[in-house]
């Protein structure tokens, strides 16, 4: 238990250290990236004395050092600085975007883990049923498949053609309440769901199907069997467990490549979270967003790190170091 | 002989097919075993009798399946049927002791939980009922104090201590015929004494057969009343224990015999039933 907490707190340690020199990366690296803010936020017509002026104000006049380091003291103070194109403190615009970020996250993820374990465990165990070796098939190619044009094409037949689901936002402009308002959610986040879920149960589904036809080689499901268990104790019990381990590692990396795909599918069905915030940020060289959103977003990649390792040392009893 | 033999393998025929070839891991054997009986199955590696162990067990690994032959426990047929179903028939009144106990328990399962199993399998039994069960197991195999045992995983105990839990899964379930596959193959050469002991006191106390498959005549001259000799997956002699020790008539088994005895020697000259040390690394 002892070894466990100082094993935690090791990576905890490594995990400050990791947000830090990030933040000085993403820092340097937005500075040198091309692009002027003050171009975009004087107009093209606005006289170089103004455009000066409003560099000064904004602290770009400065060399880079001095504004990272600036910016340093005032995010230790929780300060992400001001939005020039929002006009709002950073740390207050991201805040308002991050619950339909996570909803949708955690959403995708909940799906494609149930599925994907489902799927590729089943698999793995009736390799010779035709259907299972079809979703094989199809788990390449859903892969395969990128992000923005299934999402286009859900838009195109479900919401377009057959009017089934909405393609802009999270919620009607009806007010509602209670049940309501959860299942008018719920309805607007079918197509962004299933357009991010599609490659991660597709990834979690053959990375379950490897591992759990090698655990079902082992000599411990010989020995399940061996007392007369049933195929879905067996499968459950004692193999999807053991397989479960490769898988957890993979889901916990994916967290950053979920990232993108955010980015991406929040603009495709304007999604008011984290994603669409990034991409107008971008567009707008509205430097103080993109940073502090890319400092969010390594954060929670190493907190998800983190979260890996707990959850293996839950599962896995044999790295609990006593 | 015996009237009412407990397993009875009539001409069973084991075939491995591959793409070139088909092997024949085991060839028309036969074998009976009576009630309370102890049979041993002797052979050097690759004679077939761990496979034929596992075909009895239902356990064969594909593409490995029985060609020909009848399996039956007490006149109810085994070897028909999906092997789930199959294995069903088998569950409590057939277990097995495993050759490895470092692979054949679950990583990620605790021991009382894996022990547990075999009991409650196919029946209703209340919780309390099974706990008090299985810390019984743990304590008359020597894995003492049986709650605090159940409660570890199996990395946490040593070789002999595993391979009394898989004994403990095996017994458990008052299975009428135990199967031992080579038990202490994988121990060190003080623990595979207790072990024996173990295995040889327990399967007495609960008035249950034993058919022990090994490549040591010593250990099967000490446990078995009778022998099958397999060579190439066919039994080439078979008859009591002392008659074949001390009559052998097939020349393989005066090999495997002279073998033995040259082993023997050259391991200590300390009878072979002594050699375990009492204390095990707990």
């Amino acid at each position: 238990m002892k070894g466990t907490l100082l094993f935690l707190l090791h990576r905890l340690m490594w995990a400050v250290l990791v947000c830090l020199v990030a933040v000085v990366l993403i820092f340097l690296l937005i500075r040198v990236a091309p692009g002027d803010p003050i171009g975009v936020l004087a107009g093209e017509q606005a006289t170089p004395e103004y455009q000066d002026r409003l560099r000064e104000q904004l602290g770009l006049n400065e060399p880079v050092l001095t504004q990272l380091w600036l910016y340093l003291g005032a995010l230790l103070q929780g300060d992400l600085g001001y939005s020039f194109a929002y006009s709002q403190p950073v740390s207050s615009l991201i805040a308002s975007r991050v619950f339909p970020t996570l909803l949708l996250m955690g959403v995708t993820l909940i799906v494609a883990v149930i599925i994907g374990v489902w799927v590729g465990a089943w698999a793995a165990v009736k390799r010779d049923s035709p259907v299972f070796r079809g979703t094989s098939i199809l788990a390449v190619i859903a892969y395969s498949l990128p992000a923005f044009w299934v999402g286009q094409l859900l838009v195109l037949a479900f919401g377009v053609r057959l009017g089934w689901f909405p393609t802009i936002g999270m919620s009607s402009i009806r007010s509602l309440e209670g049940w309501d308002l959860i299942l008018d959610i719920a309805w607007h986040l079918a197509m962004p769901v299933a357009t991010l879920a599609a490659a991660e149960v597709a990834l979690i589904s053959r990375l379950t199907e490897s591992a759990m036809r090698e655990v079902m080689e082992s000599d411990y499901i010989v020995a399940a069997k061996g007392k007369g268990l049933s195929q879905r104790q067996i499968v459950y019990r004692h193999g999807l467990r053991n397989a479960m381990l490769p898988v957890i590692t993979v889901v916990g990396l994916e967290l950053g490549w979920l990232v993108a795909g955010f980015v991406v599918v929040e603009t495709v069905f304007s999604w008011p979270g984290l994603g669409t915030l990034t991409f107008n940020a971008i567009q707008a060289r509205d430097f103080p967003v993109i940073t502090g959103l890319f400092i969010v977003i390594t954060v929670s990649v190493v907190l998800a790190n983190l979260l890996t390792d707990l959850i293996y040392l839950i599962v896995d009893p044999r790295i609990r170091i006593d | 002989m015996i009237e009412t033999p407990l397993l009875e393998i009539k001409g069973l025929t084991v075939e491995f097919p591959s793409l070139r070839e088909t092997v024949i891991a085991v060839g028309n054997v036969d074998i009976t075993i009576g009630s309370q009986e102890r049979v041993g199955i002797v052979g050097e590696s690759g004679s077939g009798k761990s496979t034929l162990a596992m075909a009895s067990m239902g356990l064969l690994r594909a593409p490995g399946h029985i060609a020909r032959g009848a399996i039956s426990f007490k006149g109810q047929d085994l070897a028909t049927g999906n092997l789930d179903d199959q294995r069903k028939r088998r569950r409590r009144n057939m277990a097995m002791v495993y050759q490895d106990p470092f692979t054949y328990l679950n990583p990620l399962m605790r021991i009382g939980d894996q022990v547990a199993e075999s009991i409650a399998v196919g029946r209703k039994r209340r919780k309390p009922e099974v706990k008090a069960a299985v810390v019984q197991v743990l304590e008359e195999l020597g894995l003492t104090p049986g709650k605090q045992i159940a409660r570890k995983y199996p990395h946490q105990l040593s070789g002999g201590q595993r391979q009394r839990v898989v004994l403990a899964m095996a017994l458990v379930g008052e299975p009428a015929l135990v199967i031992a596959d080579e038990p202490t193959t994988a121990l060190d050469v003080t623990v595979q004494a207790q072990i024996l002991r173990i295995l040889s006191q327990s399967i007495s106390s609960r008035g249950a057969a034993l058919l022990l498959i090994s490549h040591d005549l010593e250990v099967v001259r000490l446990l078995c009343d009778r022998i099958y000799v397999m060579k190439n997956g066919e039994v080439v002699e078979s008859g009591l224990t002392s008659n074949i020790l001390e009559n052998p008539q097939h020349p393989y088994t005066r090999q495997l015999l002279v073998s033995s005895r040259r082993e023997d020697l050259l391991a200590s000259s300390v009878p072979h039933w002594e050699r375990g040390g009492s204390n095990e690394p707990a």
